[in-house]
């Protein structure tokens, strides 16, 4: 070899080993740097108490975000963040394909019977009751207090609601303390407050809208019942089924609405209004669409494993309203606008109304929401934090450090697919698991 | 001096290639203003900002950000110094003359820059991981370690890039101040010392014209901390600067084969 390398000998001959050793070397020095601890994808047994969820898309109570980490410590989230610094031997879900989120609330249901519990296996894990025995809500009071493990959702209840003898309400076969006169409003508000009524619900509904006569209060005493509810610090909700009714309570300075009126679309102009007195709706378009005879109870059993469906769900959901009423169109419109004034938008169900179940319908909701306009964060928020921030309820709603661990796993990508959050992965409740809720793995898409 | 054109094979190529870059290596290595505040820099900055401020915190987010975009500060320097100052020196004292008289290919000595930069990288980042490993705590699959350092290593030929079109335009005296003022005006406004979202708006926008950026939010993509753009947008727009900059390195050699 004669060219200007020089001899056999150069170290030219060494130079590829040189650089193939210098690779190898950086090769395995990134082979030992520290990685995480392994974490267990869903579907084997849910830790308990203290553990993470990690890498997982988090939907907060308002929106998304992307590859966080959640710490529960003892029941509550002790933080929620990107790439928390977590103690070793921290029991991990591995969340990656999944979404994350705080259990759902259900701004509007008739509670009875084991109906919490099949709330909670479909992820509804505190229910908002427009209406039940006050001894019942008092009896399920103690378990929102407490960390436990437990297989129902947490009761939040309005309790007696406030109608007129003979009006909507008494017709259930349960007795129902009924008032005539604004006079009478102090004295009954406040034995609602001492049966433990978490808020006053008051009934304004003549039947019109369905063509009977019921009798309903008038408007002296249902302006009385709302001033008597601020004046012990409780809030007011109203069932309305016409716009013009509804109107008139905005005026009375009503707080919330727990049914969106089925009569007419409401104007640009008036929602605005809605929008400005600060006021929330709950439009329960699942019974909207129900009573309307387009019920979403086909669509969830259909999209849902039959062994997860009780036989009391499946019942209420396959059942329809005696005739039809009415379209949805008009509550949906009226939904559309009210959204796009700034009006705060809660999900609620109204079951176990004909045509929904409790806990499974909340998804129906969920997609009814998104049909009325709201993106799939809205209608999430509508189901979380908005539904907390309303009804005051400071500790659920929302993933945030000092919640309670009241948590929903779903597997795929909520933002692009709002319907998955029926691909339950799990459930947990305080931070327990809910026993055997999924035993089938749910796999993201 | 015969020349054995029948030995040219891809053998020879890359041996002559490797000896250029071992030669080139050594040469960097032994001017102490060059090797000691490349190596050094990063290395310093990441201990100050990553371990020591942040140590005992609650989130591993700023050391694992700051992993990424002081990796791809470590690269900077030995990128942009190598062809900046370097090639403009060889240059202006004849010393690229005497080289284009020897039968080594222009490649070899391209690959010999480049190379080299590469390895004054490599070192960097290496030590800057150890440091994060180690000292600041920073955990990593194992594919995002390896994915880590092959899109702040991928940066040097962009960066090398950038450094030819300079050095082929600027006087031997002007490059080392252009070097220096590129260096550090593109680190900051990039976001390689602090995160991008911390500068005004108008600033983040401006952001997308300069390769650092995109090779640091390409680098935070493989640890999920970039700022959500689509890779291909950073790939097109880093991959766009790059041939600008080799057009403009190559009018540069153009007017100086013609003086």
């Amino acid at each position: 070899m004669n060219d200007v390398t020089g001899a056999e000998r150069s170290p030219w001959r060494r130079d590829p080993w040189i650089a193939l050793g210098a690779a190898t070397v950086f090769a395995c020095i990134l082979m030992v740097l520290p990685a995480p601890e392994p974490a267990d994808p869903p579907g084997g047994p849910l830790p308990e108490t203290n553990f993470a969820v990690v890498d997982v898309t988090v939907f907060d109570g308002e929106e998304f975000r992307p590859h966080r980490d959640v710490w529960v410590e003892d029941g509550r989230i002790r933080a929620a963040g990107q790439r928390l610094a977590l103690p070793d031997g921290l029991p991990r879900v591995d969340g990656r394909g999944y979404t994350l989120l705080p259990g759902l609330i259900d701004a509007h249901t008739h509670t009875y019977g084991m109906v919490l519990n099949d709330s909670l296996r479909f992820g509804v894990t505190t229910v908002f009751d427009q209406f039940t025995m006050p001894s019942l809500a008092a009896q399920k009071r103690p378990a929102r207090e407490r960390l436990a493990r437990t297989g129902e959702s947490d009761l939040f209840s309005a309790g007696n609601l406030a109608t007129a003898p003979g009006g909507h309400g008494t017709q259930f076969g349960v007795p129902v303390e009924t008032l005539t006169s604004p006079g009478e409003a102090p004295a009954f508000v406040a034995a609602r407050k001492e049966e433990g009524a978490d808020w006053i619900k008051i009934v304004w509904e003549d039947g019109g809208t369905f063509g009977a006569d019921i009798p309903t209060l008038d408007r002296e005493t249902i302006a009385a019942v709302i001033e008597a509810a601020h004046a012990e610090e409780l809030l007011a909700v109203i069932h309305a089924s016409r716009l013009e009714h509804s109107l008139a309570a905005l005026e009375m300075g009503i707080d919330g609405f727990v049914h969106v009126w089925g009569d007419e679309v409401i104007s640009e102009e008036d929602a605005v209004r809605f929008a400005e007195a600060g006021v929330f709706v709950i439009p329960t378009l699942s019974v909207r669409v129900a009573a309307a005879g387009e019920s979403m109870g086909p669509e969830l059993l259909e999209t849902t494993e039959p062994e997860y469906v009780s036989p009391m769900q499946r019942q209420t959901l396959t059942q329809t309203f005696p005739r039809p009423v009415g379209t949805s169109e008009a509550a949906v419109e009226s939904v559309r606008r009210l959204h796009a004034a700034g009006v705060r938008i809660l999900a609620g169900t109204d079951a176990p109304n004909p045509g929904t179940g409790f806990g499974i319908s909340m998804h129906g909701e969920l997609r009814l929401l998104e049909r009325a306009g709201l993106s799939a964060a809205e209608a999430l928020a509508a189901a979380t934090g908005v539904a907390a921030d309303a009804f005051g309820v400071e500790d659920r709603g929302r993933l945030a450090r000092g919640r309670i661990a009241d948590l929903l796993l779903v597997a795929g990508d909520l933002e692009s697919d709002l319907s998955r959050t029926t691909a339950i992965a799990g459930v947990w409740k305080d931070g327990f698991p809910v026993e055997a809720a999924w035993a089938t793995p749910q796999e993201p898409q | 001096m015969a020349v054995n054109t029948a030995r040219r094979g891809l053998l020879w190529h890359v041996r002559i290639a490797l000896l250029e870059t071992r030669f080139q290596f050594l040469s960097s290595l032994r001017l102490p203003a060059f090797a000691v505040p490349t190596l050094l820099f990063p290395l310093f900055f990441y201990l100050f900002f990553a371990v020591v401020f942040q140590a005992g915190g609650p989130s591993l987010t700023a050391p694992t950000y700051m992993l990424a975009t002081y990796g791809v500060f470590g690269i900077f320097a030995p990128s942009i110094f190598g062809f900046g100052v370097g090639l403009a020196q060889e240059r202006d004292s004849g010393a690229l003359l005497l080289k284009r008289t020897t039968p080594m290919p222009t490649f070899a000595y391209l690959f010999a820059r480049v190379g080299t930069a590469a390895i004054f990288g490599a070192v960097v980042v290496l030590l800057l991981f150890l440091l994060a490993g180690y000292a600041a705590g920073v955990e990593l699959h194992r594919w995002q370690w390896f994915a880590l350092a092959g899109a702040i290593l991928a940066g040097v030929l962009p960066l090398s890039a950038l450094g030819l079109a300079i050095g082929a335009w600027a006087k031997q005296q002007a490059a080392v101040a252009v070097v220096n003022l590129v260096f550090i005006a593109m680190s900051v406004l990039s976001g390689l010392w602090f995160p991008i979202s911390m500068l005004p708006g108008f600033l983040q926008d401006f952001a997308n014209v300069l390769p650092a950026y995109h090779l640091g939010q390409l680098a935070l993509k493989t640890i999920d901390l970039d700022l959500g753009r689509p890779l291909w947008f950073h790939l097109v727009l880093v991959g766009g600067q790059t041939a600008l900059c080799l057009a403009v390195a190559a009018a540069g050699f153009r007017r100086f084969s013609g003086r």
